[in-house]
């Protein structure tokens, strides 16, 4: 099965406020899958909808399973870091791994033991006596631990400084992923991760308004830095979005080539936060 | 684990190919040696799996670097020299061109400059 | 139930013991503890306990009379005693285990949803019905039998307590544990925990169910509605049928967990169709019960499988 989740006609409404409005996407074994959007813009609907934990309309098939009837054998193969704080304070390091090896037929204890080795945690300590860094190190080493062929991560680095962040991404993709596995996550630090991306996905006001791979975006979106000579010129092909930079303007495209693009001055990829402030103000 | 800033001109699997030929030009990994994995490079740098499969099959193409099964990616045999000569060739053909262009443009003679520096290094 | 799942049912058990330790262990250990320590202390201050109006009152003189008549009484009598004061001993751990039920079915399916660590336990494979089941089993087995354990300690104690006194006495202190029935103190105790709690499951179901619910403060989901019904009922049909209901249950709790105690004190005075734990399996009201509880439970699970955290 080379799609592990795929939607069709997704949609949710809160009483009359329609959150999702009939989205389509599809999510392919092996890839890293960056779910960007404003806050309320329907991210954290469609991760709840993919796991199980609210009601939707439309289609929906995780791992070819469905979330609202089979969500216990979906937990099997799918783990989720919803922010990495919500362990209970009260839990000892110990008791969890020991819970997590009962609970879970895909937990390797020895795996978690050690990562967590790697790290400063104790096993006695509770919870509640860790960093919030710690925290966050301790729950990755229980998912990463879980033989999972998703995962899913909501805001994973929220709150996180800067050292704890990395780490978190530096030992996904060393100790866990693999293209057997993929990786749906959504987070407002997007620099971050744009390079970690195969798949990008925006999301706006409950409706997908880019769905592409990072190969595709980096062919499509191109910015180039005009001289006010050629202003004109660049204008005449539709651009997208303009901004000033130092004087000079810079023009972003869609859909035109590079040759078409190359005589009116240097050519840059977009940043994804660009290209997203861009596909925002679109229609506006 | 060191941060590299990738610029926006070129996609990431060519500046990362660019990082690896300069690796391997100025003999920090010699021939015959282990390039770091794919997994390590992706982890070290955040990027992507692919784009450093990318990076290395291009190398695999143009025969600097090699698949061995089970072990790795290494550097080929010939891969320096190889390196090397299209290293001279671009600059010959691509770069040094340009550069006398300049030469000619910024009104200066390069009979001048080369005896300037002659002149340099004998009184050092 | 195969043995994955049995793993699974026994971690979730084990879950309920580390997150409520204190309540279930650290509370009856504490409070076993200070008493047999007041106890000791008595005894090493020799006993000189001081009343109102300088009045003083010598511990160690007035128990060589009481071992006196102990040794004179019938045996009877004697084992009639010394069980109403091992009985006896019980009642305060009893009312507390039955306060430490209700706050921990008040949070038992709220706390996890105010601090979020409900996204954790959902992460993962384990059940809504596991779950919630396995919190009812705690409160209804895993409670009373950590409470048994300490109280059988204390118990022990007591007796411990009472032959070093005999022996102060010059007393062996044998005739104590010879007439204590020791082992019937034990059986019935602990199975009168049990059935007790079994007793009040329809309640403990309905404040798990109230703690799904709950938005804020679950302990008025907890009481509001039942006000409420109340306060209906008399204001429609001018009955108090449901808190007569309610209170029945509870009072009935109470005596199933002293049913021995009340026997031996009074014989069956108590005229009652409920007094003994192992007359509650006979009386329709307890099986009614357990139905009531399976609905709100099932209530319960339902809830917390379907409820949008938002």
């Amino acid at each position: 099965m080379t799609i592990l989740i795929q939607a069709k006609g997704l949609s949710k409404s809160y009483g009359s406020h329609q959150v999702l409005k009939s989205v389509d996407f599809s999510v392919k074994r092996g890839r890293i899958v960056g779910l960007v959007g404003p806050n309320g813009a329907g991210k954290t609907t469609i991760l709840k909808s993919i796991l199980g934990l609210t009601s939707y309309d439309g289609d929906l098939k995780v791992l070819g399973l469905d979330p609202a009837r089979q969500r216990h054998q979906i937990m099997q193969k799918v783990s989720f870091i919803a922010d990495v704080a919500v362990l209970p304070r009260w839990l000892k390091v110990e008791n969890a791994l020991e819970f997590v090896t009962d609970v879970h037929p895909n937990f390797n204890l020895d795996k978690a033991r050690y990562f967590l080795s790697k790290t400063n945690i104790p096993m006695q300590a509770r919870v509640k006596e860790l960093s919030k860094g710690m925290v966050a190190q301790l729950h990755l080493a229980l998912v990463m631990s879980i033989d999972a062929e998703l995962l899913v991560l909501d805001e994973p680095t929220l709150g996180l400084d800067i050292l704890y962040r990395k780490e978190f991404y530096n030992q996904l993709l060393a100790e866990f992923f693999d293209e057997g596995r993929s990786i749906l996550v959504t987070t407002h630090q997007i620099e971050e991760i744009e390079n970690l991306l195969t798949d990008l996905i925006f999301i706006r006001d409950g409706r997908i308004i880019l769905d592409a791979t990072m190969e595709e975006v980096a062919v499509k979106y191109i910015e180039v830095m005009v001289s006010k000579d050629d202003a004109a010129k660049a204008e005449a092909l539709g651009p997208v979005m303009q901004r000033d930079v130092f004087g000079r303007k810079v023009y972003l495209f869609e859909g035109i080539s590079r040759e078409e693009l190359e005589p009116l001055g240097e050519l840059h990829s977009p940043s994804v936060a660009d290209l997203f402030v861009a596909k925002m103000k679109e229609g506006k | 684990m060191t941060a590299i800033k990738w610029n926006d001109q070129q996609p990431i699997f060519r500046q990362l190919k660019e990082k690896v030929v300069e690796l391997i030009i100025d003999g920090e990994v010699s021939e015959g040696e282990a390039v770091p994995s794919v997994r390590q490079v992706a982890a070290d740098y955040q990027i992507n799996p692919l784009t450093v499969s990318k990076a290395y099959q291009e190398l695999v193409d143009e025969s600097i670097l090699e698949k061995r099964r089970g072990l790795g990616m290494f550097v080929t045999e010939s891969a320096r020299e190889k390196l090397l000569e299209s290293e001279k060739d671009q600059f010959l053909n691509v770069e040094w061109p340009k550069i006398m262009q300049r030469v000619e443009r910024l009104g200066l003679s390069m009979q001048q400059l080369i005896d300037e520096k002659s002149t340099q290094v004998e009184d050092k | 139930m195969n043995i994955a799942s049995a793993n699974s049912f026994k971690a979730l058990i084990k879950r309920e013991y580390w997150e409520h330790k204190g309540a279930m262990f650290y509370t009856p250990a504490i409070i076993a503890a200070v008493f047999a320590g007041i106890s000791i202390l008595i005894v090493i201050t020799g006993g000189q306990l001081s009343v109102n109006g300088g009045h003083s009152f010598s511990f160690m003189d007035f128990m060589p009379k009481v071992l006196e008549q102990f040794e004179n009484v019938g045996d009877e009598e004697r084992s009639r005693g010394v069980q109403i004061g091992l009985y006896g001993a019980r009642i305060l751990f009893c009312v507390v285990m039955l306060v430490v039920s209700l706050f921990y079915m008040l949070g038992s399916l709220y706390d996890e949803r105010k601090d979020k660590s409900i996204l954790f336990w959902k992460s993962l494979p384990v059940s809504d019905t596991a779950t919630v089941l396995s919190k009812f089993v705690s409160v209804c087995f895993l409670i009373p039998i950590l409470y048994f354990a300490v109280i059988s300690v204390f118990q022990v104690f007591l007796l411990l307590f009472g032959t070093v006194i005999a022996w102060f006495g010059g007393n062996s202190g044998i005739t104590l544990w010879a007439s204590s029935n020791l082992f019937s103190v034990l059986f019935n105790s602990l199975l009168s925990l049990i059935v007790a709690s079994l007793w009040l499951a329809p309640i403990w179901s309905w404040l798990m169910f109230a703690s799904a619910w709950a938005k804020k403060v679950a302990f008025l989901w907890g009481t509001l509605p039942i006000f409420m019904i109340v306060i209906a009922e008399g204001w429609i049909f001018h009955t108090s049928h449901f808190i007569e209901m309610i209170g029945d249950r509870i009072a009935k709790g109470f005596i199933i967990l002293n049913s021995n105690m009340h026997y031996l004190v009074s014989g069956d005075m108590f005229d009652m169709d409920v007094q003994r734990w192992y007359q509650v399996f006979g009386n329709i009201e307890f099986w009614g019960g357990l139905i009531v509880s399976a609905v709100l439970l099932a209530g319960a699970i339902y809830t917390r499988r379907y409820r949008d955290e938002s």
